[in-house]
């Protein structure tokens, strides 16, 4: 068991007053001690300290300079489909990027509105200056977070706890200025600047983004400690000046009137629906593939063999693989005020005036002016396989992982790791059992399974197409699945959002039980709602849960019909539509419910670390073998996810697993007995004898 | 409810298994070939241990070269007494049958022979006696059979006539598994293309020129008022929507058809059930003696005499038929001819073949008032009956017109005279009995593999009915009908071997440009 309710909230130190703590001249030579220290301020970096704060560790940000953190490095937009699912789960564990989006977007949007809610992606363009205010705001006043500018050139480290695997434990970092800090627990979340390089056509520097060091030492350190790292790309657009550019004749899209904001705490966003921005699309022309193409000899980035990804590619690589084609380019803003465009699908390394050429190719863009050049960042990643399901790396106890130095590619990619590698490095720090969110319990869950599991060879990130349970692990119900386990179990969730959740739950809990009782023949349905076309071959009677499945039913429809007592369920608007996409989605959500608790029952089957898969005995190919060996699965669900593992395989180790000593004792039994020769007992094939056969004509 | 449920988790229980990693030998060893006295016996050991175990019984540290034949003395490693001597193979891993390390043993076939080497084998360590199908089932795990494959196999060793050997080796070399293989790759590309449309059609842009096609009616009708424009999305936008529909219709269809094809291979493999059924008195036991050529059943000139069934079974030109004979039908008193007729009837219902018999001397000689005869006899339900006039011996003057009818060609059903007593009309009863079962078991080496285990068509049906529930859900949510799709290829994967997101993800990203 674990131990229940709020023991992190009673563990608070003294209560500190939340201010803003910019220690940059404390003496170096003074040692420090904090309970959770998180290296970098990006997506990944924000989330996990300000979650471990939350959890209520005094923590420590390291940044390299306060003025970035909250930057938004690439476009100006968060969420999408997938990444809004991740968003709303940041969201119900009290993360920031979902609330802070509500405060600073121009233009929202619901994609796949016609899909299906359980696909609904939820997006916005965010005006960048807005955004890094908002997040430096919320940082700097988090109360039990403290913000620093200082270079990490080493790790502190230590002897290992000796029940756990890792040949050290984390102790603290050392800093630039060779000053150290102590920490319970340390939390790495340092993006591309892992011996970052920019490439600009033939030219390279080393740097994390464009104007910012890389970090080096710190590499190096990884290396040494023996972590496997690889290699990825990825790279961005140039700017170009909206003053310049004619958006007559392009196609324009607006956003949602109303708006739908991230959060679940958000009534309403910021903006007037009415002042919102617009995007445009145009598209690349065959022009722009001769220049990209003649060029090809001055473009170091396309041609070097690093793995980039397969979606959001460069241009050079669209151009390459798709030829002879228009290409969309989104003309999206930066922000109100803003002069900046950011043209969406034009990310290319060409030297600038070649950029320039192309995009001057493209109609809108004849007289467009770059602002800044599009450029390729090559990075090191750590292979994510070395971290356990908390993010914890299985190396160097108390050191956590997060964001996109794990492989994975996105904000929210990065803002979901840093909120769990936040929680259980305060959890770690103090001794507590981590917080694990399952396949089965989050989007979150399926992103850091798939890394630890499988690892990725490209940069990763999150589709709806990647999750088993995807009917059930919905936008609308993240608050359901993680809001109370993370007030329970984390002790990052705020007392204001859990109640807000534990009401909603109730709500909707009795909801549906009264939407269950109301129960009428069909024929009488059929007369109260005939609008909504009912099968006549569906059992009789039919309740108004039943009847609500129907796309044509809605709340409003069922509390005209039965004003009481669902006229009163029908007016909260919220509740109404969460009631309505319960009930499209209950028969499919109960015939996966079997399957989830498959899931989970293999989940809680776990390997041995030291497992020798070469040498057990359990009839696996060598191909297998040496997938297993290589992929280390922590769990029995885990091998089931790993590609080119038969379900045959996953059978047998599960069995070996379960029955090895049992065989082992039976094997012995049998060598005694054998001694004595029942000799029936040595028959191979048990015979099946056809009774009377004989030959006819 | 899973709301509920998500919010009430239970705390993690996590029990860990903890293991040494040490190998233990588990090898197995059987007699392979059969039993009873015979020139050559087979014992073959297949695992880890196999190496060892040929070295102590040889007595020679060397093992002979793989995969040839070698000559030597057999002795108990224990006593060093010679038990044989007889030809030795050694099949290195992977390349042998199970996969694994294998040794075979050919020894003559004496029992105390037999005896004392499977003893012998049984006293070395780590060794011991196979379970049956063991070695198969090593093989299948080994990856060197696939499901449907294992089957085939089993098959092959029950195989009796030459038809059903024909079918299972079909399948055994994969056949089956390859046409379902290949629905499952099907499958997997419609929902490809569905995913590409879901993830990537308004979030980035899938760049394919198919036109946007009929979309989901969620848009606008909840909440927010306003309807939305999404729905009618950029056209050029790609919509991959049109190809994974029209792959699902194709696919429904030639599964429709495959569910269809009349249990044709399950009925080749377990054998056509055929019951003799008629009147009490009219020689349907005489006519199973006569076909299985022995006194299966007693015959006697009394009124129901047959009062359980009595089942043979037969080897009809190479098709297998399990023959039934029954007690004459007619209402009677006896409370155990009751039961006997009450089992006829039952027997009936199931039968996939029906001899219907009649004494032709008191049958009518026109076409109707057969059928009105057979009728009284035949259950309802259709199916594939033979009508056989018995007692043709008996008929004297008035069977011209009964000669006429019978000699009719294309009479449904097919009718034949015969005579129990001298065997006279015997061929053509066995010609019509093969163009039946031909038409039952159809031809195993034409066309698409049959289907030839229930469990195949029980998963088929379930995968059938999702792909239907697919083209229900379609129009209303898109998520909801890829589910289906999902559902549909879980269906099939259960029939020979899973596919992962990531084969979806690879399919999505080799056939289309995505790009932000």
């Amino acid at each position: 068991m674990l131990v229940r309710s709020s023991w992190c909230r009673l563990a608070l130190p003294p209560v500190q007053r939340p201010r803003h703590r910019r220690a940059v001249g404390e003496v170096g030579a003074v040692a420090q001690r904090y309970e959770v220290v998180v290296i970098g301020g990006g997506h990944a970096g924000t989330e996990a300290a300000a979650a471990a704060a939350r959890g209520g560790a005094r923590t420590l940000l390291l940044t390299h300079r306060i003025g970035t953190i909250g930057e938004m490095s690439c476009n100006p937009s968060f969420g999408g489909i997938g990444k809004g699912h991740l968003m709303r789960e940041v969201d119900a564990l009290d993360g920031l990027c979902g609330r802070l989006c509500d405060r600073s977007g121009v233009h929202y949007k619901v994609l796949n509105r016609c899909k299906g809610p359980a696909v609904w992606g939820l997006r916005a363009q965010i005006d960048r200056g807005r955004y890094k205010e908002e997040m430096q705001r919320e940082i700097l006043n988090t109360p039990l977070l403290t913000v620093r500018e200082a270079s990490v050139e080493d790790l502190l480290l230590t002897e290992p706890e000796t029940d756990r695997a890792g040949k050290c434990r984390a102790a603290g970092v050392i800093l630039g200025d060779g000053s150290t800090v102590h920490a319970g627990s340390v939390v790495l979340t340092t993006g591309t600047f892992l011996r970052g390089t920019v490439l600009i056509g033939l030219e390279t520097r080393p740097a994390g983004r464009l104007g910012d060091q890389p970090a080096i030492g710190l590499a190096q350190t990884l290396e040494r400690l023996g972590f496997a790292m690889g290699r990825l790309k990825t790279g961005t657009p140039p700017r170009l000046a909206k003053d310049t550019i004619d958006f007559r004749g392009l196609e324009e899209r607006t956003a949602d009137n109303p708006p739908v904001p991230f959060s679940f705490l958000s009534k309403a966003v910021w903006i007037k629906p009415e002042a919102q921005l617009s995007c445009y699309l145009t598209r690349t022309t065959l022009k722009a593939q001769q220049i990209i193409r003649d060029n090809l000899h001055l473009n170091n980035h396309v041609r070097e063999t690093t793995r980039g990804p397969r979606y959001c590619p460069s241009l050079e690589s669209k151009v390459l693989r798709f030829p002879d084609r228009q290409h969309q380019v989104w003309l999206e803003p930066e922000g109100l005020e803003s002069n900046v465009i950011y043209p969406q699908g034009m990310s290319m390394t060409l030297p600038p005036e070649l950029q320039e050429q192309v995009i001057k190719s493209i109609p809108g863009l004849e007289k467009a002016k770059i602002l800044q050049p599009g450029y390729g960042v090559q990075y090191d990643y750590l292979d994510p396989r070395q971290l356990t399901a908390s993010l914890e790396s299985r190396l160097v106890q108390c050191l956590f992982f997060a964001g996109q130095v794990n492989g994975t590619t996105g904000y929210e990619e990065a803002a979901a790791q840093g909120v769990i590698a936040g929680i259980n490095a305060c959890l770690r720090a103090r001794g507590k059992p981590p917080f694990l969110v399952s396949r089965t319990e989050g989007y979150v869950g399926v992103l850091i399974d798939d890394l630890t599991t499988l690892g990725t060879s490209e940069p990763y990130r999150m589709f709806t197409s990647r999750v088993e349970f995807r009917m059930s692990l919905r936008p609308d119900n993240a608050d359901a699945r993680l809001t109370h386990r993370g007030f329970e179990e984390a002790g990052c969730v705020s007392q204001q959002r859990h109640q807000q959740a534990v009401k909603m739950r109730d709500a909707l809990e009795d909801g549906i039980a009264t939407l269950k009782s109301i129960q009428f023949s069909i024929s009488k349905w059929a007369h109260l709602i005939p609008e909504v076309p009912i099968s006549s071959s569906r059992r009789s009677p039919a309740s108004a849960f039943d009847i609500l499945q129907y796309p044509e039913a809605s709340m409003d429809v069922l509390a005209r019909a039965v004003p009481e007592p669902l006229a009163k369920l029908a007016q909260w608007r919220e509740l109404a539509e969460r009631l309505k996409i319960e009930a499209a989605y209950e028969w499919c959500v109960a015939s996966q419910q079997q399957e989830i608790e498959e899931v989970r029952r293999d989940e809680a089957l776990q390997l041995p670390e030291d497992l020798d898969y070469f040498a057990i005995d359990a009839s696996l190919s060598a191909e297998v073998r040496e997938k297993l060996d290589s992929n280390r699965p922590q769990t029995i669900g885990a091998v089931s996810r790993i590609p080119g593992i038969t379900p045959a395989a996953v059978v047998n180790l599960l069995r070996f697993v379960k029955t090895h000593h049992q065989k082992t004792e039976k094997a012995k039994a049998s060598r005694q007995a054998g001694k004595d020769l029942p000799g029936k007992m040595f028959l191979e094939q048990a015979s099946f004898p056809r009774a009377d056969v004989s030959r006819v004509s | 409810m899973a709301l509920s449920g998500a919010l009430r988790l239970p705390p993690r229980c996590r029990w860990a298994q903890r293991l040494s990693s040490a190998a233990w030998g588990d090898t197995i060893f059987a007699l392979s070939s059969g039993h009873g006295r015979c020139g050559v016996a087979v014992i073959r050991a297949s695992g880890p241990g196999s190496r060892g175990a040929l070295q102590s019984l040889t007595g020679r540290p060397e093992l002979p070269p793989p995969r040839v034949l070698a000559l030597r003395r057999i002795r108990d490693p224990t006593t060093a007494e010679t038990l044989d001597r007889g030809l030795v193979v050694w099949f290195p891993g992977p390349h042998s049958f199970t996969g694994e390390d294998c040794a075979e043993l050919h020894v003559h076939g004496g029992p105390a022979v037999v005896s004392g080497v499977l003893r012998a084998l049984g006293r070395l360590p780590g060794l011991r006696a196979a379970e049956p199908g063991e070695f198969t089932r090593r093989a299948f795990r080994r990856g060197k059979l696939d499901l449907t494959a294992a089957e085939g196999l089993g098959d092959l060793i029950r195989a009796e006539t030459e038809a059903q050997r024909r079918q299972a080796l079909r399948q055994m070399e994969g056949e089956l598994g390859q046409l379902y293989r290949r629905w499952s790759e099907t499958l997997t590309q419609a929902l490809a293309h569905l995913e590409a449309y879901i993830d990537f059609s308004e979030d980035d842009n899938v760049e394919e020129e198919v036109l946007s096609q009929g979309e989901g009616r969620w848009g606008g009708r909840e909440g927010s008022g306003a309807p939305h424009p999404c729905c009618a999305p950029t056209p050029d936008i790609a919509t991959p929507l049109l190809t994974a529909d029209a792959t699902v219709r194709a696919l429904e269809k030639e599964i429709g058809a495959h569910l269809q094809d009349g249990r044709r291979g399950e009925l080749l493999r377990g054998g056509v059930h055929a019951v003799i059924a008629g009147p009490p008195n009219v020689g349907k036991s005489s006519l199973l003696n006569l076909l299985c050529q022995r006194p299966a059943a007693i015959v006697s000139p009394v009124a129901g005499t047959t009062r359980d069934v009595v089942e043979v079974a037969l080897n009809v030109e190479g098709y297998p038929l399990v023959l039934s004979d029954t007690a004459g039908l007619r209402h009677a008193t006896d409370p155990v001819e009751q039961e006997g007729v009450s089992r006829a009837r039952d027997r009936l219902q199931q039968a996939d073949l029906v001899l219907a018999v009649l004494d032709a001397t008191v049958v009518p000689s026109e076409p109707t008032g057969l059928g009105d005869a057979l009728g009284s006899i035949l259950p309802p339900t259709a199916c594939p009956c033979i009508l056989v006039l018995n007692k043709s011996d008996l008929l004297r003057g008035a069977e011209g017109a009964l000669r006429a009818t019978c000699a009719q060609e294309d009479s449904m059903p097919p009718i034949t005279l015969l005579s129990c007593k001298t065997g006279e009309g015997l061929d053509r009863l066995l010609q019509l009995l093969a163009q039946q079962l031909a038409q039952l078991c159809g031809d195993p080496l034409a066309g698409t593999p049959s289907l030839t285990q229930s469990r195949h068509s029980l998963h088929l049906g379930d995968c059938a009915a999702a792909l239907a529930q697919y083209r229900q859900q379609r129009g209303r949510d898109l998520a909801l009908a890829a589910e289906q799709l999902r559902l549909a290829r879980r269906h099939l994967g259960r029939i020979t071997g899973q596919v992962g997101a990531e084969d979806v993800l690879d399919i999505i990203f080799r056939d289309f440009c995505i790009g932000k």
